[in-house]
């Protein structure tokens, strides 16, 4: 643990102290003025209680700011529930439960830290921090495939299909009918695995030329006994290091969870679930469960290859929608997701970056029990965006 | 920069150390040591500069928009055009001039040697606010170089969804200087909070930092929600939501609720730092202590909190249902209680005071009235049956000028000219001054008040054409519009002519008892030489006129002659 310097300093100002005046500002009663205190503060009970209370007043202004989302989905989602009830299925709630069960460990491991660093516990702090990483990353591994997922299958947000002419014929001629493309893409599941797990793969090799750069700051400050570039070098190799175990495993646990080939694993049989739902009609059900034994009128067909094919018209893919109980404007449900999962996970990237600068600042040995204050702020952050996943999740994923 | 030593300022408490230390404004100099200065004085100038020139420019639109309006039909600029200037105009004035005005120039200037202190809490992200304000201004120059904007400074779904003016450019602009405001309201909820003097209680901040308080609560509460909004509104645009799109089930309402869920708090956000402002300046030249200090402090966080609650008075005609309009309708009366407790008590405190009418004062004087005609033709619009044939006319264009601007603005004004002998250590002409005080004056009057009877006329605001029985009030309203760019243009040059010809200002030339007049003019880069102790600060009485100097002293004999309030 650091001690307390007892010289006074006066941060960034640069210039020599001028007697006992300028002392005064330091002071105010206190004769030693630590390096850890900004020279505007008075004591570390100041600094920490400044810092405290401008955290909890952005994690406020943070709630806010979802607020408005979560109002928008309330509304929509009243006058409009026949659209969540249809559209969540097309979510894989397993993969959200395990998000939702990996971010909880991380404010575990996070609330962890903060009490290593209060006890001055610089590896235990390391350690907490790299584990907070390496969750934050399975949670980004695994909403990278399932958007991955969702893009191959053009699950996209409302747009997408009203205004999108590069998509082309996989647009469905403007209208598409999810249902048609889930089952046509559904048979077709190893191609999109392999192709999402290329995109990962390719992510990871990049990762891999980017851990040269901690490493290199690491041997250079080590010879040139340079040790905070060496600090900043160590703190990356293990955030490096925590992100790419954390994505290898949200790979692993989608390889596990999702079905291959043409076996329906119990993805398909959560979704055959949703459509024996009492909302739905029964024979749209049975159409779906038995897509490949040929019941079906011969012209529902026919709309359905013309589908596939791009050559639908308009009334057409409204007759096909009806017939299949497909509720209008469905794709608004992804606008939803989209622009909540992700403007969480923007939140989930930014508190990666800031837990990066506190591991570096911890192998650094900086914290310890009088000054702690980042570590408890970034914890405090982090808490809430888990919070927030808190409800995003139950809100998409767990709709009945 | 040598100093007289006679003029260090009485301290309370002890022996005053001679001044060694330079100013502020000399103890570093550069590009580079105002760019990434952390002194919040040297940020509170930064904004001012910034500011002064967005109010330039949107004042610049404003007088190209009187012009075109001086005859029916095309004058000088095209319907587009026309639509592309209100729009800019009130963007700019709303985002890039009104919001941060006070809080950033004045604000950050005052409030933290108000408390006594040696800066804000968290000097970086002041120095951010400051960055991200010029970012948003950048968004905003950019929309205005690519394709305009012609949505009105509301950007109203569907309209601003489909139109082909630079939507996305403007709304991500307002975006980021939201976050600029929050970092400013963040900043001083903390510094009040944590960052006092010793021996400044609660009831010993100045008005002005009560008002900053609680502006600060609704940057904090209010703008996270315009973020989302504009961000929804991006989305939808750029991607196609769906949320706000009555074709794919959305509803367009929705945003004109979150707007103003955001933009009626906003307009205290615009208008609480003016009237602490009117706080100090009334004390201050009646040479009264303040009347009724708690009251006002608390109707300053009174008015920040109710003013969350009538969002909906916007809405009286966009189809919102008749019990909500009811309910928005009273709970907007409940916010002239607050208005008025200040008014009343401003009014009292210049009751039997010794009134000087210094520039500051004369601005105060023309807010009083100003804001009073603004916040009673508030109550006009308020009440449902008025509103219904006022909407969207010019009696509303006409209330809103004479709150925000002959509130707003003229309190501004007023600061600036209270506070330059402490910002610059120069004083000003002030014959001059209050020339430009009076033209301002008559000059406003001229442009808005024929507003009003243009509006109980029928003539709708936004519009390019009017039939010509309007035509006599429209040209009143654009000679005043012009006296009132006259007046703005001397108060500028009083300023400018201070700047270089100025004689030196004394520590407190206006007797004012706040801590802020107890340092020297301009303050040390820590504000204060000795440890500043936090006092009544209106005890007026016990400041003393000393003539060596042309400036006040403390006396702490008078102290103990303290006369009643
Ligand atoms: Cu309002």
């Amino acid at each position: 643990m650091t001690t307390v310097t007892d010289h006074s300093h006066h941060g960034d100002a640069g210039k020599p102290s001028v007697g006992h005046e300028h002392d005064a500002h330091g002071g105010h009663g206190h004769g030693d003025h630590p390096d850890f205190v900004a020279h505007h503060f008075d004591t570390p009970e100041q600094q920490f209680d400044a810092g405290k209370l401008g955290i909890w007043l952005f994690l406020v202004t943070e709630i806010l700011f979802f607020s408005g989302l979560f109002v928008a989905y309330t509304i929509y989602r009243t006058v409009h529930p026949e659209i969540f009830e249809y559209a969540h299925q097309f979510l894989n709630k397993y993969l959200g439960a395990i998000n939702t069960g990996v971010l909880l460990f991380s404010s575990l491991t996070m609330a962890w830290g903060v009490r290593c660093a209060q006890l001055g516990k610089r590896w235990g702090l390391v350690n907490c921090l790299g584990l907070t990483l390496f969750c934050a990353a399975v949670f980004l591994g695994v909403k990278t495939f399932e958007y991955a997922e969702k893009y191959e299958k053009r699950l996209l947000w409302s747009g997408s299909f009203v205004s999108a002419p590069d998509l082309g014929k996989e647009a469905w001629g403007g209208k598409p009918a999810a249902h048609v493309l889930h089952v046509n893409m559904e048979s077709d599941h190893a191609t999109l695995n392999k192709r999402v797990e290329d995109d990962l793969g390719y992510i990871m090799k990049l990762w891999f030329w980017v851990l040269m750069l901690p490493l290199a700051m690491m041997l250079v400050g080590h010879w040139m006994n340079y040790r905070s570039l060496r600090s900043t070098g160590i703190g990356g190799l293990i955030a490096i290091i925590g992100i790419m175990a954390g994505i290898q495993t949200g790979l692993i646990i989608h390889h596990q969870l999702e079905p291959h080939g043409s076996e329906h694993g119990e993805v398909a049989h959560v979704e055959g679930d949703a459509h024996a739902d009492p909302a739905k009609s029964g024979e749209s059900d049975s159409e779906l469960a038995t897509d490949k034994a040929d019941h079906e009128p011969k012209d529902a067909k026919t709309v359905e290859k013309e589908l596939v094919a791009g050559n639908a018209t308009e009334t057409e893919i409204h007759q096909f929608d009806r017939a299949e109980q497909i509720p209008r404007n469905w794709s608004v449900f992804f606008s939803i997701y989209y622009f909540m999962t992700g403007l969480h996970a923007f939140h989930i990237i930014g508190g990666m970056i800031a837990i990066t600068w506190l591991l570096v600042r911890a192998v650094n040995n900086e914290f310890h029990s009088l000054y702690f204050g980042p570590v408890d702020y970034v914890g405090l952050y982090w808490h809430l965006v888990d919070l927030i996943w808190i409800y995003l999740f139950p809100l998409l994923y767990l709709i009945h | 920069m040598a100093t007289d030593i006679s003029t260090t300022p009485g301290s309370h408490t002890q022996p005053v150390p001679p001044q060694t230390e330079p100013d502020y404004l000399h103890v570093s100099s550069g590009f580079s040591s105002w760019a990434f200065t952390l002194d919040h004085k040297r940020i509170g100038i930064m904004y001012l500069i910034g500011v002064m020139a967005a109010f330039a420019l949107g004042g610049v639109f404003a007088l190209i928009l009187r012009t075109e309006l001086l005859t029916p039909g095309p004058t000088i600029i095209s319907a587009d055009w026309y639509n592309q200037m209100f729009t800019l105009h009130g963007a700019v004035m709303v985002f890039l001039f009104i919001i941060p005005s006070i809080p950033g120039a004045l604000g950050n200037f005052v409030v933290p040697i108000m408390l006594g202190t040696k800066d804000v809490a968290f000097p970086q992200m002041n120095l951010a606010s400051f960055y991200l304000w010029v970012g948003g201004a950048i968004f905003f120059v950019a929309a205005l170089l690519t394709g305009g904007l012609d949505t009105g400074w509301t950007f109203y779904t569907p309209y601003s969804t489909t139109t082909s003016t630079s939507v996305i450019a403007a709304t991500f602009g307002a975006f980021i200087l939201g976050f600029s405001s929050i970092f400013t309201g963040l900043n001083f909820i903390v510094t009040v909070h944590t960052m006092r003097a010793p021996g400044m209680s609660w009831f010993r901040i100045p008005l002005f930092v009560w008002a900053i308080y609680a502006t600060a609560i609704i940057q904090v509460l209010a703008t996270p929600v315009l973020g989302i909004t504009l961000l929804m509104l991006i989305a939808e645009r750029a991607l196609g939501l769906g949320i706000f799109d009555p074709k794919m089930g959305g509803d367009p309402v929705l945003f004109q609720h979150f707007f103003w869920f955001y933009s009626h708090p906003a307009v205290y956000i615009m208008i609480l730092p003016a009237m602490g402002i009117i706080s100090e300046l009334i004390s201050t030249y009646s040479r009264r202590h303040i009347f009724g200090y708690r009251f006002i402090a608390f109707s300053s966080v009174g008015l920040a909190l109710l003013g969350f609650l009538v969002w909906g008075h916007h809405m009286f005609t966009s189809g919102q249902s008749p019990a909500m309009s009811v309910i928005f309708s009273a709970l907007t009366f409940s916010v002239a209680i607050p208005s008025a407790v200040k008014v009343f008590n401003w009014l009292a405190t210049m009751y039997r005071g010794s009134i000087s009418l210094a520039t500051p004062m004369c601005y105060a004087l023309a807010f009083l009235f100003l804001f009073t005609i603004g916040g009673l033709t508030g109550l006009f619009l308020g009440t449902l049956v008025v509103d219904v044939p006022l909407h969207d006319t010019y009696f509303v264009v006409a209330h809103f000028h004479y709150v925000m601007m002959g509130g707003t603005l003229i309190a501004f004004l007023g600061g600036i000219f209270h506070w330059w002998p402490k910002m610059t250590g120069k004083m000003y002409n002030e014959f001059w001054g209050q020339v430009s005080s009076v033209i301002v004056f008559l000059g406003f009057n001229l442009t808005f008040f024929p507003q009003f009877i243009l509006g109980t006329r029928g003539m709708p605001r936004r519009y390019y054409n009017y039939v010509p029985e309007f035509q006599s009030l429209h040209v009143m309203s654009t000679v005043g519009a012009y006296v009132l760019g006259l007046g703005l243009t001397i108060a500028l040059a009083v300023l400018i002519h201070s700047l270089m010809r100025g004689k030196k200002a004394p520590n407190n030339p206006w007797g004012a008892a706040t801590l802020e007049w107890q340092t020297t003019s301009p303050p040390p880069l820590y504000n204060f030489n000795y440890e500043p102790v936090g006092r009544d600060p209106y005890a007026l009485h016990e400041m003393e006129y000393d003539a060596s100097i042309d400036g006040y002293k403390h006396n702490p004999e008078l102290a103990k002659l303290a006369p009643a309030h």
